[in-house]
């Protein structure tokens, strides 16, 4: 059986796996009929009704377009027919490793923390194999919004920009698929545009979309790392960081997930598929997670999975630890200013942003943004700043 | 003890008698760059705000910085500004605390800190400050 591999294993063993992985594109997945709901309806009422099943998104499209939409290539080495092997074995390790043994809460959702949803809304990638491009771009907009506790930050990034640009100079397409730790490195040395700058649509591109000022509007991975195999660290990462992005192996039954915890009850293995993690719950022994298929699958979106399920803390699991800017944020209110006793080291704290540093090179050009930006705060009036990784270089004040 | 002003506000400018107390008229000394770069290693440079402006969603958890010694004063105004012509001497009168004294260790701090006060002045919001042990204030957070 080689279901858990070890992390390094995994990222040389899926470079290896990416470019075979391209050579055969076209002729990678069979695809099976379609489940039969009245099937799945008794299977489901066998096992006691474990989640519930619904005529979704998903349930309306041919068995072709379901699958187009799993966009993770299969790991390397790894029979499909033995994908399960290791379930009771991940669900118990999972469960044994507590949030409270690594000092995080019981449970965590990003839509709730303290009464504050840093959540950003669900996407759906449409007739495209692009759920990676989705998965860290959720992963990055939630982690940048939590990790700021900037809550209505608009952070709306381009997952087109990540598909289209970045993961075709990597050969990924509609119909190959991508891996999230390739989107990641991309993410952390290049970045990622904004939605405004290249929107998203369905469908191969050639990157002419992208706005030529991309690397003005543009939002960056400070690092990440993999969490394969340690849920234990998941859940660490979750609640301190917001989001982790993770793959799992989708079966037929999944399309028709309604509510509930999921469980794999009935249906043949479909692909794999990349997603959000934005929270989790050991009482319940489940992950929630933020999808890609519109709020019309799910619980409006999200889905709730049992832990050690299809592979979710094994396939490919990856966390990143911040996000920074390179932006105009327009029309801020300035709530605050401070400084202490080291020369240049000045700060705003903009209403939606939150706390940015004076980026002046000397004194000179420190106090005259000061001045500025205190003249606004007194009148109540809004500002322009530009943010480079968390300073500001440049900025109106009305 | 540094004293507040009781008289009438006739004088735009307190003498040199009515200057707050407890420190001396003459020019501070300038730090040597060793001792500057030893102040900067030890607090401010790398410091960053924690506390977040009153109203905004987790402000009442704010914490000050670890690490960070001094004695914190919240939600208080700034009622009357001094300072003299001297390099770096110049003060802030908070009601209930007294007159104290804004870092004088470089221009660009005690710019800086400086403005924030007079802002505190101009538009009576709140601020919370740092005092240290030298009477000083090293923090200003204008709200």
């Amino acid at each position: 059986m080689l279901l858990f591999l070890p992390s390094q294993e995994v990222a040389i063993s899926a470079s290896w796996s990416w470019d075979h992985w391209l050579e055969r594109k076209g002729d990678a997945m069979p695809v099976s009929q379609s489940l039969d709901l009245a099937q799945l309806r008794g299977e489901l009422e066998n096992e006691g009704f474990p989640w519930q099943m619904a005529y979704t998104s998903m349930t309306a499209l041919t068995e072709e377009r379901r699958v187009l939409r799993l966009g993770v290539p299969p790991t390397p080495g790894l029979d499909i027919e033995h994908l399960e092997d290791g379930r009771e074995a991940a669900a118990t390790a999972a469960a044994s490793a507590t949030a409270a043994s690594v000092g995080a809460p019981a449970s965590f959702d990003l839509r709730n923390v303290g009464g504050v949803n840093y959540g950003t809304p669900v996407r759906d990638q449409g007739d495209c194999g692009s759920c990676v491009a989705f998965g860290v771009v959720g992963t990055m907009e939630g982690v940048g919004r939590y990790t700021w506790r900037a809550s209505t930050l608009p952070v709306d990034l381009s997952e087109a920009h990540l598909y289209y640009c970045h993961g075709r100079a990597a050969g990924a397409r509609c119909d190959t698929g991508w891996w999230p730790d390739q989107a990641l490195n991309a993410a952390r040395d290049t970045g990622v545009t904004f939605d405004d700058y290249y929107p998203y649509t369905a469908g191969d591109q050639d990157c002419t979309g992208l706005n030529a000022d991309w690397p003005n509007h543009l939002a960056k991975v400070t690092a990440w790392q993999y969490l394969n195999n340690d849920p234990s660290g998941m859940k660490e990462h979750i609640s301190t960081y917001g989001s982790v992005t993770a793959c799992l192996d989708v079966y037929q039954d999944f399309f028709s997930y309604g509510g509930g915890v999921y469980r794999h009850i009935t249906g043949d293995y479909a692909g794999g598929h990349c997603v959000v993690l934005i929270g989790y719950d050991d009482a319940q022994s489940c992950w929630i997670a933020k999808n890609s298929w519109g709020t019309g699958w799910g619980q409006g979106g999200y889905f709730l999975i049992a832990y050690g399920e299809c592979r979710i803390e094994s396939y490919q699991t990856c966390g990143v630890q911040g996000v920074n800017f390179r932006t105009w944020w327009p029309d801020q209110q300035i709530l605050g200013l401070w400084s202490n006793e080291a020369d240049a080291n000045t700060w705003a704290y903009a209403a939606v942003r939150g706390w940015l540093k004076l980026d002046g090179s000397t004194v000179t050009t420190h106090q005259a943004m000061l001045s500025e930006l205190a003249a606004a705060k007194a009148g109540s009036r809004q500002v322009g700043l530009f943010e480079d990784n968390r300073a500001v270089q440049q900025l109106y004040a009305w | 003890m540094a004293k507040t002003r009781t008289t009438s506000p006739a004088r735009t400018t307190p003498s040199s008698a009515e200057a707050p107390s407890g420190v001396g008229l003459t020019e501070p000394k300038m730090p040597t760059g060793e001792q500057l770069a030893a102040s900067l290693a030890q607090t401010g440079a790398t410091a960053e705000p924690t506390q977040l402006p009153p109203g905004v969603e987790g402000a009442a958890a704010a914490v000050a910085d670890a690490g960070v010694t001094g004695t914190w004063h919240s939600g208080v105004t700034v009622t009357a500004l001094w300072s003299i012509n001297e390099i770096r001497n110049a003060w802030m009168l908070v009601p209930a605390v007294g007159w104290r004294k804004l870092y004088n260790g470089t221009d660009g701090a005690f710019t800086a800190l400086t403005t924030l006060a007079s802002q505190a002045r101009q538009t009576g919001s709140s601020i919370s400050f740092r005092e240290e042990t030298n009477g000083m204030v090293y923090e200003i957070y204008l709200w």
